[in-house]
């Protein structure tokens, strides 16, 4: 395994809707599941594509990964009164489309500290409000949005199959490589993936 | 998030974004939430309300009572339904001793009637009735008519004929309403002929009078009469003699439906051991001997320490009766099981 101290100087590169890409440390990227089923331990050729979320939100994503890399293991939901000043400025100052987008990103990414401190803040958002007035501030979905949003969670889970399959065949081809204990295979494909994309960021 | 004024589109949000922002709502907000559509409905269904039990009151208003799991130490939320005299929810009150205010709201644009809200309770908490009905005096007022339209296909676990119930209204709703239980808690009730319907009615079990509750006078035939499978009533009038006779009518085979019989008789009086078994072939057993007795009523098991055993007079008949005497604080408390 890499040590903390040198993961957090890993560099990789993520591409957007736009086609751009920009570095995230290997450190803030280990705090999505998604990721670290889906190339940790398989790798990629290239740009880590997560092209259904524009940069801007991807870079709001990051800057919490990468603020949050030292703080302890994450727990379960914490209350947003015990919330540092820091994340409250994160949360304050994006207007309520951003913080939305950041919402499905986090989500389909799995982190789950993001994740948990956005739904606890909506919750408290509804909190004390009865029908009539949450009706002023929620709406409710069109069909095509449902629609939509029904392509997306099947998305969602042809990926997590794809990667359930992919991680049976390299479990599988893992098992013919007898002579190498399973650490020094895990640091010998990480060696690789790092020196990879160090060489990329740096081209 | 502070900033923009754009309306949140909660649920087209995925699945588990959803399910994780509800269940970190409060029940109330989540009863609120579930009827601004369908999808709602069903979202707040899917995270599972930590209640342990819904019960319907007919005091002020047609009420919810959503009891909380015992280990939350929560209050239960009292959901008051405020209805019009065509049935329709006027208003809409949640109260809780946990809160300081009650939460209220007027619904008046939902047209929704009290069997509406009773399947849609039903539905977000995933429960396949009420599981306890109470009656008052106040519920009389409603009508039985109407209370038998408002909870009709709903399985009903227990009904408990309250305080202030009377007699008259006891008798016109239990032939209306199928329930497996009843409590039997309002002396109006059992000062009237209303027992003895209750006692040939079919019921699986019946619990008569609370600890408060003056003993009454439910007789040894009407229990031999009885198709209850289990009673637990306070009976004052009952003797160590009263026992031993019925007990003897039980070991000639003629009670068939009562497995468990409980009285408790609070005059004060401890029981006369020899009166009771007086010409009853028994044995004792030791208290370490353990009979564990399943109870319907209450789906748990009762253990059982020592006992006296008799055996029907037929023996061919292998049913066999543990006899149990408890001293308490009122008197004596007299249980048998038929194993």
């Amino acid at each position: 395994m890499t040590s903390p101290a040198s993961s957090s100087e890993v560099k990789y590169l993520i591409e957007s809707s736009e086609g751009n890409t920009f570095d995230v440390s290997g450190a803030a990227l280990r705090q999505s599941n998604t990721f670290n089923a889906m190339f940790l331990n398989i790798g990629a050729d290239g740009p880590i594509p997560f092209t259904d979320y524009n940069e801007a939100t991807l870079k709001k994503v990051f800057e919490y990964c990468e603020h949050s890399v030292n703080e302890e293991n994450y727990s379960g939901p914490k209350h947003q009164d015990d919330l540092s000043k820091w994340d409250l400025n994160f949360f304050n100052e994006m207007d309520q489309k951003m913080f939305i987008d950041v919402i499905n990103a986090s989500n389909f990414l799995d982190i789950e500290r993001l994740t948990s401190y956005c739904c606890e803040r909506i919750a408290r958002m509804l909190r004390g409000k009865n029908t009539q007035e949450m009706i002023k501030v929620i709406t409710l979905p069109t069909a095509e949005e449902l629609e939509a949003k029904q392509k997306v969670e099947e998305k969602k889970a042809a990926a997590a199959k794809k990667v359930a399959e992919k991680a049976a065949e390299t479990a599988e081809k893992t098992e013919t490589l007898e002579e190498l204990p399973v650490q020094q295979l895990v640091q010998t494909t990480r060696n690789k993936l790092t020196r990879k994309y160090l060489s990329f960021s740096n081209e | 998030m502070e900033k923009g004024n754009a309306a949140l589109p909660l649920l087209s949000l995925p699945d588990t974004v959803i399910t994780s922002i509800i269940g970190q709502m409060e029940p109330v907000s989540q009863v609120w939430l579930s009827l601004l559509s369908t999808r709602a409905r069903s979202a707040v269904r899917s995270v599972g309300m930590t209640t342990s039990s819904l019960n319907v009151l007919l005091e002020r208003a047609f009420q919810f009572e959503l009891v909380a799991p015992e280990e939350s130490n929560q209050e239960p939320i009292v959901i008051g339904l405020h209805h019009t005299e065509e049935d329709e929810v006027s208003r809409v009150t949640m109260e809780s001793a946990d809160w300081g205010e009650a939460a209220t709201a007027t619904v008046t644009n939902f047209k929704m009637s009290i069997r509406d809200w009773i399947q849609h309770m039903t539905f977000i908490l995933n429960h396949g009735g009420i599981d306890e009905l109470k009656l008052t005096g106040e519920s009389e007022d409603f009508g039985v008519e109407r209370l038998r339209k408002s909870v009709k296909d709903l399985a009903i676990k227990t009904m408990t004929l309250t305080a202030t119930c009377t007699g008259k209204h006891a008798k016109e709703v239990i032939p209306k309403i199928v329930t497996p239980h009843i409590n039997v808690d309002s002396a109006l009730v059992m000062e009237s002929d209303t027992m003895a319907m209750i006692m040939m009615n079919n019921f699986t079990s019946i619990i008569v009078g609370g600890p408060s509750m003056p003993g009454m006078t439910i007789t040894r035939d009407l229990i031999a009469e009885s198709q209850v499978g289990s009673l637990d009533a306070r009976c004052d009038n009952f003797d160590s003699k009263a026992i031993n006779r019925y007990l003897k009518q039980w070991r000639a085979g003629n009670i068939l439906n009562l497995h468990h019989l409980s009285i408790t008789i609070g005059n004060g009086v401890q029981h006369d051991a020899d009166a009771v078994l007086w010409k009853l072939p028994h044995q004792m057993m030791p208290m370490e001997s353990i009979t564990r007795f399943p109870h319907s009523a209450f789906a748990e098991e009762i253990v059982i320490n020592g006992g006296c055993i008799i055996k029907k007079s037929d023996i061919r008949d292998r049913e066999q009766a543990i006899i149990i005497f408890t001293a308490i604080e009122e008197g004596t408390r007299f249980e048998m099981f038929v194993i």
